[in-house]
């Protein structure tokens, strides 16, 4: 700057045609950039000026037009200079020329810097006169000046805002005026040729003298009453904005609403009109005045916030606020309970809460100079403060100043906890009663309290929030209580409610305390806490309770899926869900363990195990999210139950029960009795859904249910340990619906196949298939028979027969073993069995059949009187048995036979001629009468044909005692597995001892538990007395305390 | 009334016309079981007896012959291993092409 400004007075000469450029270098450009906006209001600055008398200088000169940019474009070098201590002498002191008409005020000179002046200094002595020619050096600046004012008519002065001495200095350099007007100088000096050399650069003038300068010693006085002067204005705005809520709360905020935009860029017209709330300064001015003072320098700034800090102390901590706080809250309401003289005082804290903010708003448009500048993060306060800030680092700027908002809001909050008050017998700062109401408030919500305000309790929470006290306060009184409270439900609720309504009182209570901390805003961490602290308190205080088994068993039972649903929930929150793992275990089992041991219901065993296994697997799918440890659990529990021996001992069966009874169900399946399922256990939509995301048959048709149905007994059969019953039976079982030709699917039989195959490997199945690939053969042997019969065409009884035979031939290993029973046949069969016999051994050499009379069955035409013709399904025996009756009545009319005479034509056993004449005679079908009538068959009893059958049907099923087991078959049946599990254990043994070489006894017994287990263990005492066996037939000896393996 | 059997459905077991519980002295497997590479009793799988007196599955049988060391012996009796014959077309060319062999 310096050396601009020498440059100046020696460039003037040189470039005359130029002298825009000379002129704009240096601080000309100060003139040149304040005169570029559009000429506006000459006379009005004019008049500021003269009726400021010269102090209201500093106040802006504000054009209204000139934009808040221009006035920082160009004020802020200003303080600079101020700082630099040459300010005034160094600018060319144009003046704020009004008019060009006018002309008078405008001088220009060129301006040589004198050294350093001290700060406060007068200006400059600008000597006009050293140029060696007054007038002529004056001129051609003055022409230039007045050139450049001729685009721009009024020159303004220096910008005044940057100092109040400007004026005088301004003053003092309009003294040389020059009486030309501008006109005459700028036509001039183009002209002036003499004054050529003057024009030229360094010569000339060196030194611009104002003569007749005033000394300016009124100068610092003048500033500092004009900065008093702000003070005082500013002062008396404060209070005015303190006291407008003292008058009445409509004050301040009346004045927000008037102009919501804060801040320089305020209407004259608003402004004006709020002149009362401002303390009869206009706001702009007001703002004016702020930014004057912190213009002024870093220390002023610093000095005006803490001012305006200890005001609003003063005045928040005044009596006049406390006080009508705490005249808000008389502690007699102590007595009241609840709390409520503190929910009294938060309301009273929360509506001086809601004046404060609004009278901070004002406070914050009239300082807002100084929130922008000063107490901007890094632009005058935090930097230039104090260095101490600087190096603490982050706290630093915590340390420092900060905005008027916060230091605003933190007064206020300083006031709400400096003050005491009373409460009860403690003395507490308001800001902890404030904190305390908004518990008790939260409390009345929880309890239904009529005295509940929601609103109040909103905005509560926000006002602590903006105190910052939130976290620190509020947050762990709230978690406090609340924690209290839950504590407290918890206690009350386990002793006075069931499990159901404690854990639907629970749920509530959750999602109230949830959607509280939403409504009103709380933090996610507090509610994340709170929620935390209530499960403790609720759930796993009361795991106990909640995981009691008879309770949730009593759930279980009644099938309560909600309430299941809501308990699995609770306890998933706490992360103990997997305890209930227990109960569910324990109910099952016992459950289990009931329908299992249930002789009574036996034939429902499976069924109601279906059912059961069905509700707690929807359980599962629908209260426990498909919770796979509950899956194992349930498993788990199954396979104990159904596989404890000493839940089936009460069928004295020795072998698993349940194994023949899944056997028999699917037995029935297989039959077609799918209809006979009761409806809870046919599978639903959400069923076939499941299915169909797993590949498997998904469609509601009956094939799709029918295999389903299928899967879920197999479920079951996978439970089961002892394999070996169940194989045993479901043979039985499946070799009657082949022979009996009961079988409703031949698919679903090979699909059942099938499974087997899958679940228990070939040779589990083995003997299955054997069974069907001897059904096919037969047919095949029957038609080879068949064409056999008719090529031969010698037997001409046997081929005229009209009887149909049809052959089932077996393979005898593959199929259960069936008892020989003789009988005497009609004589028509023996021809026809024995036409066959040889056909088949003349086929197949070396072979040997043996009829199975008690497996065959047949179709008998019979004639009734009443009843007319009818066909008859029968068993081999019924119809052995009906023949007999045809020569009786060619005897006798009445066609009467005893038993006796039944028993020797026939050649039945007595049981067995029981049961066929039981079944003819006693069942829901008679074709024969028996003389006495009664139940039992004895033999003394006569029969007779029923002439009087009729029945609506044209075939008759009379056979059906075929297809049932009789109680002796079954119990073979389990004994023949018992005895075949005697020799699987012997070959377990065996097998073992081969590859061990030696063994001790108790190593050998669990590992022929565990190589049997599948197909069915036996009892420690059996294997051991298999042992002996094997030891007996040298297969094992005893070394010392180990078997020893013989080879 | 008169009754008439229209159809019979006989049911009856075959075996092999042979002593019961009798198992193949190679496989150790009932006769009426199959071989151990067989699936299924009966045509597939049939007997083989001998001259000697002893049954084999034919598979079993075929195999020992087969071998070198088995110089045509019964494994049981050590006898020369001979078909006994019987009217069965099948067996007999089984048992020709054994005495081939």
């Amino acid at each position: 700057m310096p050396s601009n400004s020498t440059a100046n007075p020696s460039e003037f000469p040189r470039d005359n045609n130029n002298n825009n450029n000379i002129i704009n270098t240096g601080h000309i450009h100060h003139q040149h950039t304040s005169s570029s906006p559009p000429h506006a209001t000459p006379t009005k600055r004019r008049f500021d000026d003269l009726n400021l008398n010269d102090r209201s200088a500093p106040q802006q000169p504000t054009s209204p037009s000139s934009s808040s940019n221009t006035n920082t474009a160009y004020s802020a070098p200003p303080p600079e200079e101020a700082n630099n201590k040459r300010s005034r002498s160094e600018l060319f002191a144009a003046s704020s020329a009004t008019h060009p008409t006018t002309a008078a005020t405008t001088t220009t000179m060129s301006a040589k810097l004198k050294g350093k002046r001290p700060a406060s200094g007068p200006p400059e002595i600008i000597d006009l006169t050293q140029g060696s020619n007054n007038s002529a050096g004056n001129s051609p600046v003055l022409a230039s000046s007045s050139h450049h004012g001729g685009g721009h008519p009024h020159i303004r002065g220096p910008p005044i805002s940057s100092s109040s001495s400007h004026n005088t200095g301004h003053r003092t350099s309009t003294a040389p005026l020059n009486p030309k007007g501008h006109g005459g100088n700028l036509n001039k000096t183009p002209g002036a040729g003499r004054n050529m050399n003057y024009l030229q650069t360094h010569i000339g003038a060196r030194r611009l003298v104002v003569k007749n300068l005033r000394p300016v010693a009124t100068q610092i006085q003048t500033e500092e009453a004009h900065y008093a002067r702000i003070r005082g204005d500013l002062d008396a705005a404060l209070k005015a904005v303190f006291g407008g809520q003292g008058a009445g709360a409509g004050g301040a905020p009346a004045f927000g609403g008037h102009s919501p935009s804060p801040g320089p860029g305020l209407s004259r017209s608003g402004v004006s009109s709020n002149n009362t709330t401002t303390g009869g300064q206009p706001m702009e001015k007001l703002y004016r005045g702020v930014e004057d003072i912190c213009r002024r320098g870093k220390k002023e700034s610093a000095e005006l916030y803490e001012w305006l800090k200890d005001r609003c102390k003063a005045w928040l901590n005044s009596d006049e606020v406390l006080k009508s706080l705490l005249a808000a809250s008389p502690s007699i309401a102590a007595d009241r309970g609840g709390g409520e003289e503190d929910v009294i005082l938060l309301k009273a804290v929360l509506s001086a809460w809601k004046r404060w903010i609004a009278q901070l708003l004002v406070i914050r448009w009239i300082f807002s100079y100084l929130d922008r500048s000063y107490l901007l993060p890094g632009g005058g306060g935090t930097t230039a403060a104090d260095g101490k800030g600087k190096s603490s680092g982050a706290t630093g700027k915590r340390e420092g100043p900060t905005s008027v908002n916060d230091m605003g809001i933190s007064a206020f909050r300083g006031a709400m906890y400096s003050s005491r008050s009373r409460n009860g017998a403690n003395m507490q700062t308001i800001g902890a009663r404030v904190v305390n109401a908004v518990c008790v408030l939260v409390m009345f919500d929880r309890l239904d309290d009529n005295r509940f305000d929601s609103q109040l309790l909103r905005e509560s929470v926000a006002m602590l929030r903006l105190w910052g006290v939130y976290g620190k306060e509020l947050e762990p009184k709230f978690i406090n209580e609340s924690r209290e409270y839950v504590r407290r439900f918890a206690e009350e609720r386990s002793e006075s409610c069931g499990l159901k309504e404690y854990i639907d009182a629970c749920e509530r209570l959750l999602n109230r305390e949830s959607e509280r901390c939403d409504v009103y805003n709380f933090d996610s961490t507090t509610k994340r806490q709170l929620k935390d602290d209530a499960y403790q308190s609720l759930i796993f205080n009361y795991a106990e309770k909640l995981l009691d088994s008879g309770s949730v068993a009593k759930l279980l039972d009644a099938n309560d899926l909600d309430s299941m649903k809501a308990l699995y929930e609770l306890l998933r929150l706490s992360g103990i869900q997997k305890r209930l793992k227990g109960p569910w275990e324990q109910y099952i089992r016992k459950t289990g363990a009931a329908i299992v041991s249930d002789t009574a219901r036996g034939d429902e065993m499976i069924i109601r195990m279906l059912q059961l296994r069905r509700a707690l697997d929807v359980m599962i799918r629908d209260a426990f999210c498909r919770d796979e440890d509950f899956t194992y659990g349930l498993r788990d529990a199954f396979g104990f139950f159904i596989n404890d021996k000493s839940v089936s001992s009460s069928w004295n069966t020795g072998t698993s029960k349940v194994g023949e009874m899944i056997a028999k169900h699917i037995d029935m399946l297989l039959r077609g009795g799918l209809k006979t399922l009761p409806k809870a256990l046919l599978s639903d939509v959400k069923d076939r859904q499941d299915a169909e995301r797993s590949g498997i048959a998904s469609t509601a048709d009956e094939d799709a249910e029918l295999d389903r149905q299928l899967d879920h007994s197999l479920e079951l059969f996978r439970f089961i340990q002892g394999k070996d019953i169940f194989e045993a039976f479901y043979k039985k079982d499946l070799a009657r619906r082949l022979l009996m030709g009961r079988s409703a699917s031949r698919d679903a039989e090979r699909n059942m196949l099938a499974k087997l195959k899958n679940e228990c490997g070939s040779s589990f199945t083995h003997n299955l298939e054997i069974m069907f690939k001897d059904q096919e053969l037969a047919k095949d042997e029957i038609a080879s028979y068949k064409t056999w019969l008719a090529g031969r065409g010698e037997d001409s009884l046997v081929a005229k027969s009209d009887l149909d035979l049809s052959v089932n031939v077996l393979s005898a290993a593959a199929w259960p073993t069936y008892p020989d029973v003789r009988v005497l046949l009609p004589q028509n069969v023996l021809d026809h069995i024995t036409t066959f016999d040889t056909y088949y051994k003349s086929k197949h050499t070396g072979r040997r059949l043996t009829w199975k009379h008690n497996l065959a069955h047949c179709v008998v035409k019979a004639r009734f009187d009443r009843g007319g013709p009818k066909e008859l399904l029968v068993s081999a025996f019924q119809a052995i048995v009906l023949v007999l009756f045809n020569e009786a009545e060619e005897k006798s009319p009445e066609g009467i036979l005893s038993y006796g005479q039944l028993a020797t034509a026939t050649g039945m056993p007595d049981a067995e001629l029981q049961r066929t004449l039981q079944s003819l005679a006693c069942g829901k079908t008679r074709v024969l009468n028996k003389h006495p009538k009664g139940r039992e068959v004895n033999k003394t009893d006569t029969f007779s044909v029923n002439r009087s059958f009729t029945d609506p049907k044209f075939r008759v099923k009379i056979n059906q005692i075929q297809l049932k087991e009789t109680k002796e078959e079954n119990k073979e049946t389990h004994e023949r597995v018992a005895q075949d599990r005697q020799f699987e254990t012997q070959a377990a043994i065996v097998r073992i001892m081969k590859s061990r070489k030696s063994m001790a006894h108790a190593q050998l017994v669990a590992e022929v538990i565990n190589q049997t287990k599948q197909r069915g263990a036996v009892d420690a005492v059996d294997i051991k007395a298999n042992i002996e066996k094997l030891i007996e037939k040298d297969y094992i000896e005893r070394e010392g305390g180990n078997y020893v393996y013989l080879a | 009334m008169k009754v008439k059997i229209k159809k019979w459905n006989a049911v009856a077991t075959w075996r092999w016309d042979l002593p019961e519980d009798d198992v193949c002295g190679i496989c150790q497997v009932h006769f009426d079981g199959t071989c151990p590479t067989c699936k299924y009793p009966g045509d597939e799988c049939s007997l083989l007896s001998g001259k000697c007196g002893h049954n084999f599955h034919m598979h079993c049988i075929l195999e020992w012959i087969k071998q070198d060391s088995a110089k045509g012996q019964c494994p049981m009796c050590r006898q020369k291993f001979e078909w006994n014959g019987r009217p069965n077309a099948t067996e007999t060319t089984q048992g020709q092409m054994l005495a081939e062999t």
